[in-house]
Protein backbone atom coordinates (compact mmCIF):
# COMPACT_ATOMS: atom_id res chain seq x y z
CA UNK A 1 0.00 0.00 0.00
CA UNK A 2 1.09 3.21 -0.80
CA UNK A 3 2.91 5.02 2.27
CA UNK A 4 1.43 8.27 3.12
CA UNK A 5 3.30 9.72 6.01
CA UNK A 6 6.53 9.37 3.89
CA UNK A 7 5.01 11.37 0.92
CA UNK A 8 3.78 13.74 3.21
CA UNK A 9 7.09 14.40 4.54
CA UNK A 10 8.49 15.21 1.02
CA UNK A 11 7.99 19.23 1.91
CA UNK A 12 9.29 19.02 5.24
CA UNK A 13 12.75 17.03 3.47
CA UNK A 14 12.79 20.03 1.31
CA UNK A 15 12.88 22.33 3.69
CA UNK A 16 15.24 20.85 5.76
CA UNK A 17 17.45 20.40 2.22
CA UNK A 18 17.14 24.39 1.60
CA UNK A 19 18.37 25.33 5.04
CA UNK A 20 21.30 23.26 4.74
CA UNK A 21 21.98 25.25 2.08
CA UNK A 22 21.34 28.23 2.84
CA UNK A 23 23.77 27.14 6.65
CA UNK A 24 26.40 25.72 4.10
CA UNK A 25 26.46 29.35 2.22
CA UNK A 26 26.33 31.50 5.15
CA UNK A 27 29.81 29.40 6.81
CA UNK A 28 31.15 30.40 3.54
CA UNK A 29 33.10 34.21 4.43
CA UNK A 30 31.69 35.40 1.15
CA UNK A 31 28.54 33.28 -0.23
CA UNK A 32 27.02 34.41 -3.35
CA UNK A 33 25.32 32.96 -5.86
CA UNK A 34 26.32 33.13 -9.96
CA UNK A 35 24.66 34.00 -13.24
CA UNK A 36 22.96 31.20 -14.69
CA UNK A 37 25.10 29.36 -16.04
CA UNK A 38 28.09 29.94 -14.79
CA UNK A 39 30.43 27.39 -12.68
CA UNK A 40 30.53 28.11 -9.47
CA UNK A 41 33.18 26.30 -8.27
CA UNK A 42 35.60 28.87 -10.78
CA UNK A 43 34.40 31.78 -9.70
CA UNK A 44 35.55 34.85 -7.44
CA UNK A 45 33.93 37.29 -5.76
CA UNK A 46 35.88 41.10 -5.19
CA UNK A 47 33.41 43.18 -2.92
CA UNK A 48 31.79 44.01 0.24
CA UNK A 49 31.05 41.05 2.64
CA UNK A 50 27.75 41.74 5.15
CA UNK A 51 26.58 38.51 7.62
CA UNK A 52 28.50 36.07 5.78
CA UNK A 53 27.04 36.73 1.87
CA UNK A 54 28.67 39.11 -0.85
CA UNK A 55 26.42 42.33 -0.32
CA UNK A 56 26.92 45.75 -2.39
CA UNK A 57 28.90 46.08 -5.56
CA UNK A 58 31.59 44.79 -6.64
CA UNK A 59 32.95 42.17 -9.47
CA UNK A 60 32.56 38.05 -9.83
CA UNK A 61 34.66 36.45 -12.31
CA UNK A 62 34.60 33.17 -13.50
CA UNK A 63 37.87 31.51 -14.59
CA UNK A 64 38.78 29.74 -17.28
CA UNK A 65 41.75 27.44 -18.08
CA UNK A 66 44.32 30.13 -18.49
CA UNK A 67 42.49 33.57 -18.68
CA UNK A 68 38.88 34.85 -16.82
CA UNK A 69 35.83 33.47 -19.09
CA UNK A 70 33.38 36.14 -18.04
CA UNK A 71 32.98 38.97 -16.06
CA UNK A 72 29.78 40.52 -13.73
CA UNK A 73 30.32 43.75 -12.71
CA UNK A 74 27.24 45.08 -10.74
CA UNK A 75 25.46 44.97 -7.46
CA UNK A 76 24.97 42.02 -5.22
CA UNK A 77 22.40 41.80 -2.48
CA UNK A 78 22.44 39.20 -0.13
CA UNK A 79 24.49 37.02 -2.06
CA UNK A 80 22.46 37.41 -5.17
CA UNK A 81 23.34 39.31 -7.97
CA UNK A 82 20.72 42.31 -8.38
CA UNK A 83 22.01 44.50 -11.06
CA UNK A 84 24.79 45.29 -13.32
CA UNK A 85 26.53 43.90 -16.61
CA UNK A 86 27.44 40.42 -17.57
CA UNK A 87 30.82 40.68 -20.03
CA UNK A 88 31.45 37.74 -21.62
CA UNK A 89 32.70 36.63 -25.59
CA UNK A 90 32.80 40.24 -26.93
CA UNK A 91 29.16 40.84 -25.73
CA UNK A 92 27.10 42.56 -22.82
CA UNK A 93 23.87 41.77 -20.90
CA UNK A 94 23.26 44.79 -18.78
CA UNK A 95 20.44 45.17 -16.51
CA UNK A 96 18.50 43.87 -13.50
CA UNK A 97 18.98 40.38 -12.53
CA UNK A 98 16.47 37.96 -11.14
CA UNK A 99 17.07 34.43 -10.12
CA UNK A 100 20.79 34.92 -11.94
CA UNK A 101 18.90 35.63 -15.08
CA UNK A 102 18.73 38.87 -16.89
CA UNK A 103 15.25 40.48 -16.98
CA UNK A 104 14.43 41.79 -20.18
CA UNK A 105 14.12 45.68 -20.53
CA UNK A 106 13.03 47.82 -23.47
CA UNK A 107 14.03 50.47 -21.52
CA UNK A 108 17.21 52.32 -22.91
CA UNK A 109 17.01 54.27 -19.15
CA UNK A 110 17.70 50.71 -17.76
CA UNK A 111 20.48 49.43 -19.51
CA UNK A 112 22.41 52.96 -19.01
CA UNK A 113 21.73 53.08 -15.21
CA UNK A 114 23.11 49.03 -15.16
CA UNK A 115 26.50 50.31 -17.16
CA UNK A 116 26.86 53.15 -14.90
CA UNK A 117 26.51 50.56 -11.50
CA UNK A 118 28.62 48.61 -13.56
CA UNK A 119 31.40 51.13 -13.76
CA UNK A 120 31.30 51.93 -10.31
CA UNK A 121 32.13 48.04 -9.51
CA UNK A 122 34.63 47.93 -11.23
CA UNK A 123 36.06 51.64 -9.95
CA UNK A 124 35.71 50.10 -6.57
CA UNK A 125 37.36 47.08 -6.88
CA UNK A 126 40.12 49.30 -8.84
CA UNK A 127 40.43 51.67 -5.84
CA UNK A 128 40.35 48.17 -3.66
CA UNK A 129 43.72 47.08 -5.83
CA UNK A 130 45.65 49.98 -6.15
CA UNK A 131 45.25 50.83 -1.86
CA UNK A 132 46.37 47.38 -1.37
CA UNK A 133 49.40 47.93 -3.64
CA UNK A 134 48.85 45.86 -6.30
CA UNK A 135 48.98 48.49 -9.58
CA UNK A 136 48.58 45.45 -12.42
CA UNK A 137 44.88 44.35 -10.99
CA UNK A 138 44.03 48.17 -10.43
CA UNK A 139 44.84 49.65 -14.23
CA UNK A 140 42.82 46.44 -15.27
CA UNK A 141 39.84 47.10 -13.69
CA UNK A 142 40.06 50.73 -14.49
CA UNK A 143 40.36 49.86 -17.83
CA UNK A 144 36.99 48.30 -17.41
CA UNK A 145 35.42 50.83 -15.77
CA UNK A 146 36.38 53.28 -18.36
CA UNK A 147 34.90 50.44 -21.06
CA UNK A 148 31.76 50.59 -18.99
CA UNK A 149 30.98 54.20 -18.53
CA UNK A 150 31.84 54.18 -22.66
CA UNK A 151 29.50 51.43 -23.49
CA UNK A 152 26.62 53.63 -24.08
CA UNK A 153 25.72 56.57 -26.06
CA UNK B 1 7.41 60.74 -29.83
CA UNK B 2 5.43 57.73 -29.25
CA UNK B 3 5.79 53.94 -27.99
CA UNK B 4 5.36 50.64 -30.34
CA UNK B 5 5.89 47.92 -30.76
CA UNK B 6 8.16 46.34 -33.33
CA UNK B 7 7.02 42.41 -33.35
CA UNK B 8 8.57 40.74 -29.49
CA UNK B 9 9.99 44.03 -28.72
CA UNK B 10 8.38 47.82 -27.57
CA UNK B 11 10.42 51.27 -28.98
CA UNK B 12 9.93 54.78 -27.69
CA UNK B 13 11.54 57.16 -30.73
CA UNK B 14 10.34 59.64 -32.92
CA UNK B 15 6.92 58.65 -34.98
CA UNK B 16 8.33 58.41 -38.46
CA UNK B 17 11.67 56.67 -37.54
CA UNK B 18 9.71 53.69 -35.63
CA UNK B 19 7.56 53.45 -38.67
CA UNK B 20 11.16 53.47 -41.12
CA UNK B 21 12.09 50.16 -38.76
CA UNK B 22 8.83 48.83 -39.12
CA UNK B 23 9.07 48.59 -42.65
CA UNK B 24 13.07 47.48 -42.41
CA UNK B 25 11.98 44.81 -40.26
CA UNK B 26 9.41 43.02 -42.55
CA UNK B 27 11.95 42.67 -44.50
CA UNK B 28 14.51 41.25 -42.21
CA UNK B 29 11.80 38.94 -40.82
CA UNK B 30 11.85 37.80 -44.94
CA UNK B 31 14.99 37.71 -45.52
CA UNK B 32 16.88 37.43 -42.48
CA UNK B 33 14.26 35.13 -39.70
CA UNK B 34 17.31 33.71 -37.78
CA UNK B 35 18.01 37.44 -37.19
CA UNK B 36 14.34 38.55 -37.10
CA UNK B 37 13.69 36.24 -34.14
CA UNK B 38 16.80 36.91 -31.82
CA UNK B 39 16.45 40.71 -32.40
CA UNK B 40 15.70 43.03 -28.96
CA UNK B 41 16.78 46.49 -28.51
CA UNK B 42 18.64 48.69 -25.61
CA UNK B 43 16.14 51.72 -26.64
CA UNK B 44 15.98 54.49 -28.84
CA UNK B 45 15.50 57.75 -27.02
CA UNK B 46 17.53 59.12 -23.91
CA UNK B 47 18.25 62.49 -23.65
CA UNK B 48 21.70 62.83 -23.01
CA UNK B 49 25.60 63.70 -24.68
CA UNK B 50 27.56 61.94 -26.72
CA UNK B 51 30.03 59.58 -24.66
CA UNK B 52 32.87 61.87 -23.95
CA UNK B 53 31.55 64.98 -25.44
CA UNK B 54 30.66 68.17 -23.19
CA UNK B 55 28.37 69.64 -25.98
CA UNK B 56 27.71 67.42 -29.28
CA UNK B 57 24.08 66.05 -28.14
CA UNK B 58 23.10 61.97 -28.91
CA UNK B 59 20.73 61.35 -31.82
CA UNK B 60 19.49 59.00 -29.30
CA UNK B 61 18.30 62.70 -27.63
CA UNK B 62 15.94 62.91 -30.94
CA UNK B 63 14.53 59.18 -30.59
CA UNK B 64 15.84 58.85 -34.25
CA UNK B 65 18.42 56.39 -33.51
CA UNK B 66 18.56 52.90 -31.95
CA UNK B 67 20.85 50.30 -30.77
CA UNK B 68 20.00 46.31 -31.17
CA UNK B 69 20.83 43.43 -28.87
CA UNK B 70 21.04 40.10 -30.46
CA UNK B 71 19.50 36.86 -28.02
CA UNK B 72 19.68 39.87 -25.33
CA UNK B 73 23.26 40.76 -25.23
CA UNK B 74 24.79 44.15 -26.54
CA UNK B 75 27.98 44.17 -28.90
CA UNK B 76 31.11 45.64 -27.30
CA UNK B 77 31.87 49.20 -28.40
CA UNK B 78 35.16 49.87 -29.78
CA UNK B 79 36.59 46.05 -29.63
CA UNK B 80 36.79 46.59 -33.70
CA UNK B 81 34.98 42.69 -33.77
CA UNK B 82 31.26 42.59 -34.53
CA UNK B 83 28.08 40.46 -33.83
CA UNK B 84 27.23 38.39 -37.05
CA UNK B 85 23.69 38.61 -36.91
CA UNK B 86 24.65 42.61 -37.23
CA UNK B 87 26.47 42.12 -40.08
CA UNK B 88 23.51 40.16 -41.89
CA UNK B 89 21.23 43.08 -40.29
CA UNK B 90 23.33 45.63 -41.83
CA UNK B 91 22.21 45.92 -45.28
CA UNK B 92 19.18 45.34 -45.05
CA UNK B 93 18.93 48.75 -42.93
CA UNK B 94 21.35 50.47 -45.06
CA UNK B 95 18.80 49.76 -47.66
CA UNK B 96 16.06 51.15 -45.76
CA UNK B 97 18.20 54.90 -44.74
CA UNK B 98 19.91 53.51 -41.59
CA UNK B 99 23.80 54.19 -40.96
CA UNK B 100 25.43 51.49 -39.22
CA UNK B 101 27.61 52.92 -35.87
CA UNK B 102 30.18 49.80 -37.16
CA UNK B 103 31.82 52.31 -39.96
CA UNK B 104 31.79 55.07 -37.48
CA UNK B 105 35.82 56.85 -35.87
CA UNK B 106 35.60 54.09 -33.31
CA UNK B 107 33.35 50.92 -33.35
CA UNK B 108 30.04 51.34 -32.20
CA UNK B 109 27.93 48.01 -34.30
CA UNK B 110 24.95 47.54 -31.95
CA UNK B 111 24.10 51.33 -32.76
CA UNK B 112 22.21 52.38 -35.99
CA UNK B 113 21.03 55.80 -36.72
CA UNK B 114 18.58 57.60 -39.79
CA UNK B 115 20.59 58.98 -42.26
CA UNK B 116 20.29 62.90 -42.98
CA UNK B 117 18.54 61.91 -46.43
CA UNK B 118 16.13 60.50 -43.92
CA UNK B 119 15.58 63.02 -41.69
CA UNK B 120 15.29 66.00 -44.27
CA UNK B 121 12.58 63.64 -45.88
CA UNK B 122 10.97 63.39 -42.41
CA UNK B 123 11.31 67.12 -41.74
CA UNK B 124 8.98 68.32 -44.80
CA UNK B 125 6.41 65.48 -43.17
CA UNK B 126 6.29 67.05 -39.99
Amino acid sequence: MFNTSKFMNLPRLGLLICVMTVQALANDPCAFTVPEGWNQARTQWDGACEAGFANGLGVIKEQGDKNVNRFFFGRLKNGAIEFGVVEELGSYMAGRFAMGRLVQSDDRQVYIDAFAEGEKAAQQVASRFSNAGNKASARFYKGKAKALREAMD
Amino acid sequence: MVTQSLGSFNVTGFRLAIESLRVAFTQVQREQPAVYSALGTAGMLCCRLQRGSKTAISNHSWGTAIDFTLNGRLDTYGDNQVMIGLTLLAPIMNRHGWYWGAAFRKEDAMHFEASRLLISRWASQI
